[in-house]
């Protein structure tokens, strides 16, 4: 198992990418640090799993993309680690307004999409591999490319509708 | 806009800005601590709910056997309250657990599974938890009838404390029964549906 000293430098190369998921899946501010929270919980958690089969991106997206899509909103959970001064800043979202209008459309659109075809669009837009999408998502390779085909002109119509 | 475009727009977004707290020992404790506090509750509600049945089967076994004649409906009672709890205890035990590390399709799988046995407990709460204790009581109630020494005539007034307990149990049971079918429909059922559509979408 990695030592937390690793744990810690992976969050540290990675911290994209559990921003990136948690705006994919909601456009609440407050909903996404309560994922955020509950993702890096989860990865906490999943160390112990790690195999040095896969790179620790690919883990880390595994466990998150797991977590993002079983991830309910809970009232009762939200806000358990911001009790903490230290830690408020560390799950807060991203910073909105350097956001340019373009990418934020572009969220909206892949938040418009069903959760698996987004989960599969995010791996897309992140340059993964087909093979290495297929891994993360449990779907054959060949399948991976036929969804991408179908969901990446489905959001093409999301966006130009938006333009419209 | 081109799929080449749009991997462009992405891989321009801002990284994370750099006013944002780094990672810091303190997450790691709190994120040490967080996951602890959650499997402590788990352990300790599951030994709490054990320890209860335990308690109570152990009273009407102390209660059955502490008389000259042992009184077999109440150690009846005993195991009827002991056996289906325990059983659900170990089945609880032995749920399936979703690996956040699998790949999606085997998390939802798992997923799936542990809600669907959360369901059917809930769902059948009163075959597992009401009857049993329901069905002792009953047992002890008629052993406590038969069994008591009474003047001749009076045997009909001890049914009344008798009565008026098996009112307030069921009028209790049936609040218990309710929230526990609210519990499956308003919050998990929804859930299941959720995560079984997201499974049908990956596997078409």
């Amino acid at each position: 198992m990695p030592a937390a000293a690793t744990f810690t430098q992976w969050i540290e190369d990675h911290r994209g990418i559990p921003i990136k998921i948690a705006r994919s899946f909601s456009a609440d501010p407050e909903d996404q640090r309560d994922l955020m929270q509950e993702m890096h919980l989860q990865l906490w958690r999943s160390l112990g799993s790690f195999t040095a089969q896969s790179k620790p991106s690919t883990w880390i997206y595994r466990v998150c993309l797991n977590t993002a899509m079983t991830w309910r909103r809970s009232e009762k959970r939200r806000h358990r680690f911001l009790q903490s001064p230290d830690l408020t800043d560390f799950f807060a979202p991203d910073d909105r307004l350097a956001t340019p209008p373009l990418l934020e459309a572009l969220y909206a659109a892949i938040r418009e999409l069903p959760p698996s075809d987004r989960a599969l669009m995010l791996l897309y837009l992140e340059e993964r591999s087909y093979r290495e999408i297929g891994e993360i998502m449990g779907i054959s390779e060949s399948n991976t490319g036929v969804r991408l085909q179908r969901v990446k002109r489905q959001l093409a119509e999301l966006l130009n509708k938006r333009e419209s | 806009m081109h799929a080449d475009e749009l991997k462009e727009l992405w891989s321009k977004q801002p990284p994370p800005s750099a006013g944002e707290a780094r990672v810091s020992p303190a997450l790691v404790w709190r994120l040490a601590s967080e996951s602890s506090r959650f499997e402590r509750t788990i352990f300790w509600r599951d030994l709490r709910e054990w320890l209860a049945t335990i308690l109570l089967a152990g009273a009407f076994l102390y209660t059955g056997c502490a008389h000259k004649h042992i009184h077999w409906p109440i150690v009846g009672a005993a195991i009827i309250v002991f056996l289906p709890m325990t059983y659900v205890a170990i089945r609880n035990r032995k749920r399936p657990k979703p690996e956040a590390s699998a790949n999606l399709t085997s998390h939802l799988r798992d997923s799936i599974a542990e809600l669907r046995l959360q369901v059917e407990l809930l769902r059948s709460v009163g075959r597992w938890y009401l009857a049993p204790i329901a069905l002792s009581g009953l047992l002890v109630g008629a052993d406590v009838f038969f069994t008591t020494p009474v003047p001749i005539g009076m045997r009909g007034r001890l049914l009344i404390p008798l009565l008026f307990g098996a009112v307030v149990t069921s009028a209790v049971f049936y609040g218990v029964w309710k929230l526990n079918q609210s519990a499956a429909r308003n919050r998990l059922e929804p859930r299941l549906r959720q995560l079984e559509e997201i499974l049908t979408e990956l596997e078409t």
